[in-house]
C-alpha cells in the first residue's frame, strides 16, 4: 500500500489535484498561489514527479502564477470589480520599486526587513479580522 | 502620489521575493479603504507585468521545469476560473477573515524563522 501511495503515478495525481486547489485559492483570494505552488513543485514536480530543487520550484511557480493571474484578472475585470485605469499609479510605482528592490537586495541585510515584514503581517492580519466585526 | 508610493513599497518587497502582493492588497484594502474585491483585482493585475519580466529571466536561465508546467497550468487555470467566480459568491466578510488568518500565519512563520536563524548563528559562534 505504501509503495502505491509513493509511486510516481500517485505523485502525478497529487500534483494535479494540488494544481487545481492552487487555482481555486488564487482565484478566491486574488493571489497567494505561490504559497501553494512552490511546496507542491518541490515535492511532486520534475521529470518523474519526484520533486524539483528549490530554485527551479520558485522559477516554475512564477510562470504558473503569471497564467493564473491573467485568467483571474480577466474574470475580475469582467465581473466589474475594478477599472484598469485605477491600477496605473500603483503599477508605475511597482515597476520602479521592483527594479530598485532587485538592486538593493544585495546591500541591505534582509533579516531585519523580514522581521519588519512579519510584524506588519501580524498587525494587518488582526486589523483585517477586527475590521469585519466592527 | 500615495498610490505611487504604495506601488513602490510593494514593488520593493516583491523584488526581494517576499509577499509583495500581500502588501499591496493590505494597503489598498485596509488603508485606502477600497472594496476587498477591488483590492484583489488590483493585486492580480499588478502581478502580471512583474511575473512576466521575472518569468522571462527564469526561462532564459533555464530554471523553469516545463514538464511540471504541462500538468500544472491547465488544471490551475480551471481552478482559478472556478475560484474567481466563487470570490464573487462567497460573502466578503468570510474572505476578509480568511485573509486575516493567512496574514497572521505568514507573520508567525516569518518570526519563527527569524529566531531560528538567530539561534543557529549563536550555535555556530560557540562551535567556532
Amino acid at each position: 500500500m505504501k509503495k502505491i501511495l509513493s509511486s510516481n503515478k500517485f505523485n502525478k495525481i497529487k500534483l494535479s489535484s494540488g494544481a487545481f486547489l492552487t487555482g481555486i485559492i488564487s482565484g478566491i483570494f486574488g493571489g497567494g498561489g505561490g504559497l501553494l505552488a512552490v511546496p507542491l513543485l518541490k515535492k511532486y514536480g520534475g521529470k518523474n514527479n519526484n520533486g524539483l530543487e528549490v530554485k527551479k520550484s520558485h522559477a516554475t511557480s512564477v510562470i504558473i502564477i503569471l497564467f493564473l493571474c491573467i485568467i483571474s484578472s480577466i474574470i475580475y475585470l469582467y465581473k466589474g470589480s475594478f477599472n484598469i485605469t485605477d491600477v496605473i499609479p500603483y503599477a508605475a510605482g511597482g515597476i520602479f520599486g521592483g527594479i530598485t528592490g532587485a538592486f538593493l537586495l544585495v546591500k541591505i541585510p534582509d533579516k531585519y526587513i523580514r522581521l519588519m515584514f512579519s510584524l506588519f503581517m501580524l498587525y494587518a492580519g488582526f486589523k483585517m479580522i477586527l475590521g469585519v466585526f466592527k | 502620489m500615495i498610490k505611487f508610493i504604495i506601488g513602490i513599497i510593494s514593488g520593493l518587497f516583491s523584488g526581494m521575493g517576499i509577499g509583495g502582493g500581500a502588501i499591496l492588497m493590505i494597503f489598498i484594502s485596509l488603508f485606502m479603504n477600497e472594496n476587498q474585491l477591488t483590492a484583489q483585482g488590483f493585486n492580480l493585475l499588478y502581478f502580471i507585468p512583474v511575473a512576466l519580466i521575472s518569468g522571462l529571466v527564469h526561462i532564459y536561465k533555464k530554471q523553469v521545469d516545463f514538464k511540471s508546467l504541462k500538468i500544472f497550468i491547465p488544471l490551475g487555470i480551471a481552478g482559478t476560473a472556478a475560484g474567481s467566480f466563487l470570490a464573487f459568491v462567497i460573502p466578503v466578510k468570510i474572505i476578509k477573515i480568511l485573509w486575516g488568518i493567512i496574514l497572521l500565519c505568514l507573520g508567525i512563520k516569518e518570526i519563527i524563522s527569524f529566531f531560528k536563524n538567530l539561534n543557529e548563528k549563536r550555535k555556530h559562534k560557540t562551535l567556532n
